[in-house]
């Protein structure tokens, strides 16, 4: 789609994505807090302290930006009005913070059933307000393009991660009687490579051209998220039913992932804004997206490096997911500050450019950041011992940077604000 | 009067432009703008404002937006 199809008028209150993007740079902040006592010395995929470090990164981090950006693109680019926000918030925000607080906290402290079971009720009850609102909006919406479309699968796979999420915690804590390890894997692929590939493909369908001046996505990108929703299928029954034959479904699981880095490196070369940070950003994106991929691939024929799962989640989620977020909210944040003002009427020369809310160089900066974070978190997966002081520091100042720049952007909009207020009362 | 291409900047530099131009336009002005497509954000916006706007095909695959005072 194209942004000509973009209508600002049902989009949410400014501070509901804001809230869930300001919410996710403090759980960045977590992470940076959690890994410097963290004791685990040699890589261990299954230690208690990584589950909760993971989690903190996909629900805490990736999550909430990606809930955030799901609500103001459901509003503005499939006319799903975000109508009762506080309910939005009340329904989704809070519960989604209260239980990744508790599963992180129940991992943290060695499984702990009862935060665990809080914590998996909290998340679903969350995550079912979400694809409520979202599915049940998108199925009454009269928008058809690719985002929407791509979007409520995205939803889909969110929906089923939740429910087999709930599962694990179930069988953990002895309350149902399922085997643990194909739950397990397809609780990650769902999330993986359902949720976050699915939500990455919708969004850079409406983004990239865009901000990047490029030419749409052909339109096979959809059916290539239908594959992938029943590629996931099949690998979850292959992992219950049939483990000898989840080779073939896994494999071609990879198909569609290169398919998308090599159409969007495609159309990254017909940008007609290669000197845009999003370019170099959207390049990363892309190289972590196959890096992470063929890692995790590896993963099942090559045990004998207990580094190579952390590395593919790091790549995967760290690389490719808070390296697209982390893009799309150095465009997406100063563009809703600024259109929000501009609604109040402003008088003339009161209302700074986006670049006054966040200049590029600004985005620039994280960039560079987001790699030395990229870096020091391949050295600590390499050797999680040796190197996690410097992966503590490295996610500070990554996350000490980016709130830094989200209060610069909140300073500059309520100023505004003030302004126009003391406007009208004089 | 020749239009000026907008279609090399990324959003939302030229919804500024032209809103901005937009509160300068005196009576009788119009001006104009090459974009990559219909802006259908920005018409409210106008409107508000109490600007007309047409709309011309640029025949190159973008779309020339022209705005007078109402």
């Amino acid at each position: 789609m194209s942004q000509a199809w973009l209508s600002y008028d049902d989009a949410p209150p400014f501070w509901l994505p804001a809230s869930f993007f300001g919410v996710a740079m403090l759980w960045l902040l977590l992470l940076g807090g959690l890994l410097l006592p963290a004791d685990m010395l040699t890589a261990n995929r299954y230690h208690p302290q990584l589950l909760a470090l993971t989690h903190v990164l996909a629900l805490g981090v990736l999550g909430n930006i990606m809930s955030g950006a799901l609500l103001q693109m459901l509003a503005v680019a499939s006319g799903v009005a975000a109508q009762r926000a506080s309910r939005l918030l009340l329904g989704i925000f809070l519960p989604w913070q209260a239980g990744t607080a508790l599963l992180v906290g129940g991992f943290w402290f060695g499984f702990a059933p009862l935060a665990l079971q809080a914590a998996a009720v909290l998340l679903c009850a969350a995550i079912i307000r979400l694809a409520w609102h979202g599915l049940y909006g998108l199925a009454h919406s009269p928008a058809r393009d690719a985002s929407s479309r791509g979007m409520a699968l995205a939803l889909l796979a969110l929906l089923v991660t939740a429910l087999l999420g709930l599962g694990l915690v179930l069988t953990l804590s002895g309350q149902l009687p399922l085997p643990l390890m194909p739950l397990l894997h397809s609780h990650v692929l769902w999330a993986a490579m359902g949720w976050l590939l699915l939500l990455l493909l919708a969004v850079s369908q409406t983004v990239i051209p865009m901000f990047l001046i490029t030419p749409p996505y052909p339109a096979w990108m959809l059916s290539t998220g239908r594959a992938v929703l029943l590629l996931l299928l099949a690998c979850s029954l292959a992992l219950f039913f049939w483990p000898a034959q989840l080779w073939l479904p896994a494999s071609l699981l990879l198909i569609p992932v290169v398919l998308y880095a090599v159409q969007s490196w495609r159309l990254l070369r017909q940008s007609r804004r290669p000197a845009d940070p999003l370019w170099r950003q959207w390049q990363g994106v892309i190289a972590c997206l196959l890096l992470g991929g063929v890692s995790a691939w590896l993963c099942s024929r090559w045990t004998a490096w207990p580094s190579l799962p952390l590395l593919a989640g790091l790549w995967w989620l760290g690389g490719a997911g808070l390296g697209a977020t982390l893009a799309m909210l150095g465009k997406i944040l100063p563009f809703l500050a600024w259109l929000h003002l501009k609604r109040l009427n402003p008088p003339r020369g009161l209302l700074p450019s986006t670049h006054g809310f966040l200049p590029e160089s600004a985005q620039r900066r994280v960039r560079l950041l987001h790699l030395l974070w990229l870096l020091a978190g391949t050295l600590w997966c390499w050797q999680p011992g040796r190197f996690h002081g410097l992966f503590a520091l490295s996610t500070l100042a990554l996350a000490s940077y980016a709130l830094w720049l989200g209060g610069k952007i909140a300073r500059r909009y309520r100023a505004v604000q003030d302004a126009l207020s003391t406007a009208a009362t004089h | 009067m020749s239009p000026v291409d907008l279609r090399h900047l990324a959003p939302p530099e030229p919804m500024e432009i032209i809103l901005d131009a937009a509160e300068q336009l005196q009576d009788q002005q119009t001006l104009a703008w090459i974009l990559p497509h219909h802006p259908t954000p920005l018409l409210p916006m106008l409107t508000a404002q109490g600007i007309d706007y047409r709309f011309e095909l640029s025949g190159d695959g973008g779309v020339i937006l022209y705005i007078s005072k109402a």
